[in-house]
């Protein structure tokens, strides 16, 4: 992967090219912990849809201006002047290769705080600091393999699906998750029996759906919300 | 002389088309194909019969086409309605090399040749959203009578975006804009344009080829036409016999058979 | 010049002979089940049988006994059933009607089918590993997933002699290995490096057949439907790979279309036109999407189906008995790469298999089921059309699931195809 990147770059990379970038990398997935650790443990200071477009951006802009922009607006989150309103905790699962639209967030953001989820995760993949020292690819691979989130589409018989989406509710103090997957999509589908099954199994509230990046109205799976967050208010 | 006859029996309507024996149309006939299609096509038929004023006897060649064409029992023969209108728009547009038919409940895009053969087709009979039927919910919806939606949907300005992809479910995003307080010719265009953009995804699977012929009887639509026009930057062929295409084009397929018979057989 | 031999018993012998070997092969599974012995789970890209048959463990192929629930019209009752479990109707119909197989213990329309004992699965297709996860979360049994390096570019495949092809081929040995010791674990057995040998020399048999029978139907009339005949070569090219008898099979049946072709005998079609079939077939009216074709003289004389689905035969390859694990992983990497890539530049295979099988029109079939291989069959068609002037038609249907089956439909486009398959013949003699 490397030699074909370095042709099409038409330049050679470096042992310590590489180091440096690995050490932006680090850094950036520091921050974007730390603004997983704001949705986790203060919610009502950032909605879901605000946390996604933040972290989206590590997409669109180069990882240093990534770094400088979270460095000055996490501090701003945290001061921010909010109340704690009357909403459940959840945890959004979707496997979403194809994104959700920011508005079927902001409608779950409506009667939920989304303490934790697998939004972009793409981007959040390596769950801890990649060593600096030493061999940067095979560090690199080694995080891969041993350090990384789960996903519909990866198999591995350490990380079976459903028990890491209950380790991720246990872990954020969820009290419900909403499963959904992209429509047509064929291991979010099948995943979404496992994870089902598991939380029916652990007794854990859970509200499926599937959803499309095109999709524009988004009254149907709003009323399914709102009842199943009155359900869990007020039968709990 | 001999006449030669086509019937289409479609899912909502039937229709008849009677040729002389150079291929001028004599009589034309419309009703509704109901439960019973063997006797919609009966119907149909003895109705052109009837406006030409000529017995069955005089007919030299009888086709049957659409979905019903295997009920027209008293055919001589069948010709799928993809086949008939490729051939009824080349004959009425000469110069034609790709069809658009949108029907009550199916639509297709045809590629042909200078003579109407049938180079390509591509056809939504999966769902409604691209025919009739659509129009039909939003009439329904809007409580519009069905000629008025394009002369209505061109009064508008800015179109609303109509996403869903299901008839049945688009008459409630159609209700939900109404409820948002967007204007009636503002949802119309959103729906015509819905509906020809699904066209213009199935023309562009078989490629679009001046002249563009629309027939089906959503072609009377001049909503359609022109939202179409629009979005393809170019004029469509749309004649009076949009509706009676596949009929016409059954009856040429006839008239071909009845002119092969009378030449002479080789020794 | 010779008399050519008569020997009309041999015409059918291969039909008769499927069908009995399948027969048998069920049987053994349905005892294999009342005994509670466990199979091995296995699938058509990549089944690993070679290995698998050292071991004497009991092959069963999922994709094969879910296609036939639909072929002997109870499909829609099993895919109900895995629908009701939670499964939704847009995934692959092979999986739930295998889910809802299990969901009855087995219960199939040929006899009963054994629990895994073990799965083995390649990445040929993204869903054996979501559908071996079900198994798992079901049975808690070994899945051991071969990982076969893919082509990563068009014209980048390491082949046989390359640094790349060696490092890749090693890859999928040190995973052969890892297998091995599984089986060892679960049956008892020992690996047995001369019992490998052995089931490489009949695989060996069934791939030095398999290219030449589809080379056969170049010949006119075409001697076998390479839509339905062809489904039942590939269940038995599949299920008795490795065996004696799966390996006699395809040398007689080799012999019997030799014959047919030799002295012009035909399919039970009258043959008009000679047509391609690109996808998997529609099994829930299998008898009836034939006969759509045939009623107008077509036949299917070539498939994508005999490429992807046989288990890499399409693929020359001969095993090296003296080198029989460098010489295994090799064709395993060959073949599955071979089957991967079989979905790409179609166009180009299709123009090819059109040239040589004399082919008058290509039927492309993308089913509901399986985006794997239907996505990119319009662009495909497309290509190909770029490239030549021939005769394409475009159905839609699936592969199991009758809801999405509509013969009205169907036949309203094939009827148009052929009318246009007329009109070509006539210009084509009339110019």
């Amino acid at each position: 992967m490397l030699g074909d990147i370095e042709e099409v770059a038409g330049r050679k990379v470096t042992d310590k090219e590489l180091r440096r970038s690995i050490e932006i990398f680090n850094e950036n997935r520091g921050l974007l912990r730390q603004l997983y650790a704001i949705k986790r443990e203060t919610p009502w200071k950032i909605a879901v849809d605000e946390a996604y477009a933040l972290t989206a951006l590590a997409g669109i802009v180069p990882r240093e201006e990534h770094n400088a922009f979270l460095q000055a607006v996490l501090p701003m989150i945290e001061d921010r002047d909010r109340h704690k309103l009357d909403r459940i905790r959840v945890v959004y699962e979707g496997g979403f290769c194809e994104q959700p639209p920011l508005d079927l967030l902001s409608s779950i953001s409506r009667s939920c705080y989304v303490v934790d989820d697998d939004l972009l995760i793409g981007l959040r993949y390596l769950l801890d600091h990649v060593d600096r020292d030493g061999d940067p690819l095979h560090n690199l691979a080694e995080a891969y393999l041993e350090r990384s989130s789960y996903s519909p589409v990866q198999h591995d018989l350490r990380k079976p699906k459903e028990k890491m989406l209950l380790q991720r509710i246990a872990d954020s103090g969820a009290e419900a998750s909403i499963v959904t997957a992209a429509k047509m999509c064929e291991p979010g589908l099948e995943e979404q029996v496992g994870y089902t099954l598991t939380l029916d199994d652990k007794g854990i509230p859970y509200l499926v759906g599937e959803f499309q990046e095109t999709m524009t109205s988004f009254e149907h799976f709003e009323m399914q919300l709102e009842t199943f967050v009155e359900n869990i208010l007020f039968f709990a | 002389m001999a006449y030669a006859a086509g019937v289409d029996v479609g899912s909502t309507q039937t229709k008849a088309v009677i040729l002389d024996e150079e291929g001028r149309i004599v009589s034309r006939s419309l009703t509704d194909t109901g439960a019973n299609v063997m006797q919609a096509a009966e119907r149909s038929y003895r109705e052109a019969l009837t406006k030409a004023g000529l017995t069955e006897e005089e007919i030299g060649y009888v086709i049957g086409t659409g979905y019903g064409r295997y009920r027209v029992t008293f055919g001589n023969t069948q010709v799928t309605e993809i086949s008939c209108h490729a051939r009824g728009a080349a004959h009425m547009f000469p110069g034609t090399h790709t069809v658009l038919d949108m029907g009550g409940q199916d639509s297709k895009a045809i590629h042909t040749n200078e003579k109407g053969e049938v180079l390509d087709f591509c056809m939504n009979d999966k769902c409604a959203a691209g025919t009739g039927r659509f129009l039909g919910a939003a009439s329904a919806a809007l409580d519009i009578p069905l000629e008025e939606l394009g002369p209505t949907a061109l009064k508008s300005e800015r179109p609303v975006r109509i996403s869903t992809t299901c008839t049945v479910f688009a008459e409630s995003e159609i209700l939900s804009w109404l409820g948002k307080g967007k204007k009636i010719e503002d949802i119309l265009l959103g729906v015509h344009q819905s509906m020809a953009s699904r066209s213009i995804s199935l023309l562009r699977r078989v490629g679009i080829e001046d002249q563009v012929t629309f027939t089906g009887g959503v072609a009377k639509n001049i909503g359609m036409v022109k939202v179409l026009e629009r979005l393809m930057d170019r004029r469509l062929n749309v004649g009076e016999q949009s509706h009676y295409m596949g009929a016409l084009g059954a009856a040429l397929f006839a008239l071909d058979h009845i002119r092969a018979s009378r030449v002479p057989a080789k020794q | 010049m010779n008399e050519p031999t008569s020997r009309p018993e041999i015409v059918g012998r291969g039909a008769r002979e499927g069908a009995r070997l399948f027969r048998e092969w069920f049987e053994g599974l349905s005892a294999a089940a009342e005994r509670n012995q466990t199979a091995a789970y296995v699938f058509v890209m990549g089944s690993l049988a070679e290995i698998l048959r050292v071991f004497d463990l009991p092959v069963v192929f999922p994709e094969i006994n879910s296609l036939q629930t639909a072929v002997r019209h109870v499909a829609h009752e099993y895919l109900n059933e895995a629908e009701d479990y939670g499964y939704s109707t847009d995934i692959c119909g092979y999986v739930k009607a295998d889910v809802a197989l299990q969901l009855r213990g087995g219960d199939h329309p040929m006899g009963r089918v054994p629990k895994p004992g073990l799965a083995v699965l390649t990445n040929a297709c993204n869903t054996y590993l979501k559908w071996a996860e079900i198994w798992e979360r079901m049975y808690s049994m070994p899945v051991v997933t071969i990982d076969v390096p893919g082509s990563r570019a068009d014209g980048t495949q390491a082949m046989p002699g390359s640094d790349g092809f060696e490092r890749d081929r090693k890859y999928v040995e040190a995973q052969l290995h890892e297998l091995i010791e599984i089986c060892e674990n679960i049956t008892g057995i020992k690996f047995d490096i001369d019992r490998l040998r052995e089931v490489l020399g009949h695989a060996n048999g069934v791939l030095r057949a398999w290219p030449k029978l589809v080379e056969l139907n170049s010949a006119r009339p075409s001697v076998f439907n390479a839509l339905t005949e062809g489904t039942v070569y590939l269940g038995v090219a599949n299920g008795l790979r490795g065996t004696e008898e799966g390996a006699r099979f395809f040398d007689d049946l080799v012999e019997e279309m030799g014959y047919k072709a030799e002295h012009g005998i035909g399919t039970l079609t009258e043959e008009l036109y000679r047509l391609l079939f690109v996808g998997v077939p529609c099994y829930p009216i299998f008898r009836r999407f034939n006969e759509m074709f045939s009623e107008w003289g077509g036949t299917f004389v070539g498939s994508t189906y005999l490429l992807f689905a046989s288990g890499g035969a399409n693929y020359p390859f001969q095993y090296d008995l003296k080198k029989p694990m460098e010489s295994l992983s090799a064709g395993v990497l060959l073949t599955v790469r071979a089957a991967m890539d079989s979905m790409f530049y179609q166009d180009r295979v299709l123009l090819e298999m059109a040239e040589r099988m004399h082919a008058d029109g290509v039927v492309y079939h993308p089913i509901k089921s399986c985006r794997t291989v239907s996505t990119g069959l319009a662009d495909g068609r497309r290509a190909l059309i770029a490239k030549r002037d021939m005769a394409t038609l475009f159905i839609e249907s699936d592969m199991m699931d009758r809801r999405v089956v509509s013969e009205a439909q169907l036949k309203n486009r094939i009827d148009a195809f052929f009318e246009g398959l007329a009109s070509r013949k006539h210009r084509a003699l009339v110019q």
